[in-house]
C-alpha cells in the first residue's frame, strides 16, 4: 500500500470520528435516535480505520490481525447502524424497510462469525471463504439504500421548495447523502478486486489504493458539506435556488 | 397518521364537488405529486399549500365549477380537523435532516 494511501485512511479516520461528536453531543440534548445512529454510524467508521492503520505505525505489525478484525467489526457495525438509521428516516412505517435493515445486519452478523469460524479474522479472502460475500452483501446493500433514498428525497424536496414547503438547504442535503451512498458503495465494490489481489499475490496494489482513496475522500467530503456546510457552499445553494426558473405551477 | 388526513380531505373534496370518490382521490394524489408530497407524512401545512396554489387549477381542468371557493371550504374542515393536529406531530425525512445539519 501507498504511504500516501496511509496518511488518507487515517485522516478519513479522524474526519469520521471528529463528525460524530456533534451529531451525538446533538442526540444527548435532543434524546433522538436519528442523530444518535448516525453519530454511531461515523464514530464506528472512523475507528475502523484507526483500527486498519494503526498496525502500519512503527512497531504495531505485530497487532496486525486483532486490529484489523476490530476494524472489521467495526466497519460491519457502522454498515448497520447506516440501515438502521435509513429505515427510521426513511421508512419507518413500512415492513419492507425493517426487513431490509435487520436482513442487513443479520447478513454482516452471520458473515463475520462464520469466516472467524473458519479461521478468516481479517476478511481478506473472498475466493476461499464464502461467508466473505454475506458480510459483504450486508455492508453494500445499506450504502446503496442511502443513496437510493437521498435521491429520492432530493427530487420530491426540490419540488415542495418551489412551494416553500422545503428549505433549498436540505433539498441538497437530500442529494448529497445520496452521493455519500453511492461513494460508500463504490468503496464496497473495489474492494473486491483489492481483497482478490491479497489473497493471489498478498500485496494491495497501487490502482486499488487509490481508487479506494478516492472513493473514501468523496464520502468525507459530502459528509462535511451535508452536515458541516461552510457558508460559502450555503449562499451558493441558495443563490442556485433563487437563479433557477419559477414555476407557479409546474403541472 | 397522514393517511387518515388524506382520506378526510379526499372525502370532503368529494362531498363538496361533483367528483366521484375514485375521482376525488386521483385528482388529490396528482396534487399532491406535482407538489412533492409523501401520503405517510402529509402534514396539515403542506395540504394547505396544495389545496390553495395546486387543487384549483386541477379540478378546472376536470371540469368542476367554482373550483376556488370548494377548495377553501375543504380547506377551513381540514385545518378544524383532528387528523391535521395529529398529521403535524410526524417528524419526517425533512425535519430529520434539517435537524441533523449545522445551521
Amino acid at each position: 500500500m501507498e504511504d500516501s494511501a496511509y496518511l488518507a485512511q487515517l485522516l478519513t479516520g479522524v474526519f469520521y470520528t471528529a463528525a460524530a461528536l456533534p451529531l451525538l453531543r446533538l442526540a444527548a440534548r435532543t434524546g433522538q435516535h436519528p442523530e444518535r445512529l448516525l453519530g454511531w454510524v461515523f464514530l464506528l467508521l472512523g475507528l475502523s480505520y484507526l483500527f486498519y492503520q494503526t498496525p502500519f505505525l512503527p512497531g504495531m505489525a505485530s497487532l496486525m490481525t486483532p486490529l484489523s478484525f476490530l476494524g472489521r467489526v467495526a466497519t460491519g457495525a457502522a454498515m448497520a447502524a447506516l440501515a438502521f438509521f435509513t429505515r427510521l428516516v426513511f421508512r419507518s412505517q413500512t415492513r419492507w424497510g425493517r426487513t431490509l435493515a435487520y436482513g442487513s445486519a443479520a447478513l454482516i452478523v452471520l458473515g463475520i462469525c462464520a469466516s472467524v469460524a473458519r479461521g478468516d479474522w481479517e476478511g481478506l479472502t473472498p475466493l476461499a471463504n464464502p461467508f466473505f460475500w454475506l458480510e459483504w452483501a450486508g455492508e453494500i446493500a445499506p450504502a446503496l439504500w442511502v443513496s437510493v433514498e437521498g435521491f429520492r428525497q432530493h427530487r420530491s424536496a426540490t419540488k415542495r421548495a418551489r412551494f416553500g414547503l422545503a428549505d433549498p438547504i436540505v433539498a441538497n442535503r437530500f442529494f448529497i447523502w445520496g452521493v455519500f451512498g453511492i461513494a460508500q458503495a463504490g468503496t464496497m465494490l473495489v474492494l473486491i478486486p483489492m481483497n482478490i489481489e491479497y489473497e493471489l499475490h498478498g500485496t494491495f496494489s497501487t490502482w486499488a489504493d487509490s481508487a479506494m482513496s478516492a472513493c473514501e475522500t468523496l464520502s468525507i467530503a459530502m459528509v462535511w458539506l451535508a452536515f458541516f456546510p461552510p457558508a460559502m457552499y450555503r449562499r451558493w445553494v441558495e443563490q442556485s435556488v433563487r437563479a433557477a426558473p419559477q414555476e407557479a405551477n409546474p403541472s | 397518521m397522514s393517511h387518515a388526513l388524506f382520506d378526510f380531505a379526499a372525502e370532503r373534496l368529494e362531498q363538496h364537488s361533483s367528483l366521484d370518490r375514485l375521482e376525488a382521490r386521483g385528482t388529490l394524489r396528482i396534487a399532491l405529486k406535482i407538489v412533492g408530497l409523501d401520503l405517510a407524512t402529509l402534514s396539515g401545512e403542506q395540504l394547505a399549500v396544495v389545496f390553495e396554489q395546486v387543487l384549483p387549477g386541477e379540478l378546472e381542468k376536470r371540469g368542476v365549477e367554482g373550483a376556488a371557493s370548494i377548495c377553501r371550504t375543504v380547506l377551513k374542515e381540514v385545518a378544524s380537523a383532528p387528523e391535521a393536529a395529529a398529521a403535524d406531530r410526524i417528524e419526517d425525512a425533512e425535519k430529520i435532516f434539517r435537524r441533523l445539519g449545522r445551521d
